[in-house]
């Protein structure tokens, strides 16, 4: 029997890279756009443009995804 | 166009299948989203049978072969098709009944081990390649998931922990939105892709299409139906049991769950590892309950799921050799196995009716 163990560890690194790399963006844009909001109510225009950098790369991931479902 | 009873017979019966198919696989994709409240059950279903539906007409690889090689193709007759696809549906509505998640492909790919085994012999199925690309993929697919899921459901929860739970949940919630939509419409991409192959392939067999051909409009139409009808009905029972019964789901857990398991399936069919999506959900709802916190998991469910996906392709073997015996018997042996199997799923719908889960009741955490 044949284990194609590179491409099942491809598979490991890259979904592991990915998965946890979007959650973690995703999360400090959660946190980051929360902080904007509730210390002392005055807006920080700085964490507020991180908070969309950070939504906006998981879109782009997403989208890249879209695409790889889209030209397969 | 000179079709057969056998062919007609088996052009239904795969729609049937991908119907049921459908119908199981919603849990993949909206079970986290329906049990955070990030969308309510009818819109959730809604939306995945619109992504199913597009996702069927989208993808321009259609499956080539019936059973990737698994059986071998020059020995099998629309009999033999028909006969596995018996064993996959009632297999799926038997787990479907007591609300499991296993996977649509390995339910199809036993069916058509059983019946080809009592039509052709068992040196017509081909074993290595059963393991190569049913019980490898099966045992990685939700420890890989699972870990990425883990992995990530701690971050999300270490790196919010500043933030407000409420905004952490309704934040979470949206992000839930996206990743589900994802998997729902690799989900379609993929399921719809093997239906379709699935008929043409029979069409082709009995000479009705020239050999190459690539599935007539109606097939892919049908398909795409079939499974997005299937979707938007919704196999509920085991919605809640992943979105409730493994472990009680919150956003960060859904979206860390959802988003993993659309990586895992995404890299798998880029790199050609081709994974089940339902073992690759099912994996990520265990480790996204593990990532909060390792108590939250009800491993007696988790084990019966794990019990559902090792007998699933014995079982849909079985019936499927036993569909596919009778069938080969000629007109009369399809005919009383198209009875037996629609007398099946009736009787497995009469008995959902007696403790019925649909969308009012889908949150409820099962006794």
């Amino acid at each position: 029997m044949h284990v194609n163990w590179s491409a099942l560890g491809q598979v490991l690194v890259v979904a592991l890279v990915v998965g946890v790399g979007v959650v973690s963006l995703f999360s400090l844009g959660v946190l980051v756009g929360d902080r904007q909001t509730t210390e002392g109510g005055t807006r920080s225009s700085g964490a507020s443009i991180a908070s969309i950098l950070c939504f906006a790369a998981c879109a782009a991931i997403v989208g890249y995804g879209v695409y790889l479902v889209v030209s397969k | 166009m000179d079709i057969s009873l056998i062919v007609l017979v088996v052009v239904v019966t795969a729609l049937a299948f991908d119907f049921t198919n459908g119908f199981h696989d919603t849990a993949n994709a909206m079970a986290t989203s329906i049990a955070t409240g990030a969308l309510p059950p009818k819109v959730a279903v809604g939306i995945s049978a619109v992504l199913n539906l597009v996702g069927a007409f989208l993808s321009v690889e259609v499956a080539k072969t019936i059973s990737s090689g698994i059986v071998d193709e020059s020995r099998i007759s629309p009999s033999i098709i028909f006969g596995g696809l018996v064993g996959a549906v009632v297999w799926n509505l038997a787990t479907w009944l007591l609300g499991l998640p296993s996977s649509s492909s390995h339910a199809l790919f036993g069916g058509l081990i059983g019946a080809t085994w009592v039509a052709s012999g068992s040196d017509a199925v081909r074993f290595t390649t059963v393991a190569e690309k049913v019980l490898i993929p099966a045992v990685a697919s939700p420890l890989i998931a699972g870990l990425v899921a883990l992995i990530a459901t701690y971050l999300a929860y270490t790196i919010t922990k500043r933030a407000s739970a409420d905004r952490r949940t309704r934040g979470f919630r949206i992000g839930q939105i996206a990743s589900a939509s994802l998997v729902s419409l690799a989900h379609g991409t993929n399921d719809a892709q093997k239906t379709m192959g699935v008929i043409t392939l029979t069409l082709i067999t009995a000479g009705s299409l020239p050999a190459g051909s690539r599935p007539p409009l109606w097939v892919v139409l049908g398909a795409g139906l079939a499974i997005a009808l299937g979707t938007y009905l919704g196999g509920w029972r085991i919605i809640r049991t992943m979105g409730k019964g493994i472990t009680d789901i919150e956003s960060p857990q859904g979206f860390a769950a959802e988003t993993s398991a659309a990586a895992v399936i995404l890299t798998s069919s880029q790199l050609g590892f081709a994974l089940s999506t339902t073992h690759v959900c099912s994996g990520g709802v265990i480790g996204a309950g593990v990532g909060k916190r390792l108590a939250e998991v009800r491993w007696t469910v988790a084990g019966r799921m794990v019990v559902a996906w090792l007998l699933t392709l014995p079982a849909a073997a079985l019936v499927g050799a036993l569909a596919g015996e009778l069938s080969s018997q000629g007109s009369v042996g399809v005919i009383v196995v198209a009875l037996l199997a629609i007398g099946i799923a009736v009787g497995c719908w009469l008995l959902s009716r007696r403790s019925p889960v649909g969308a009012h009741n889908v949150n409820e955490v099962p006794a």
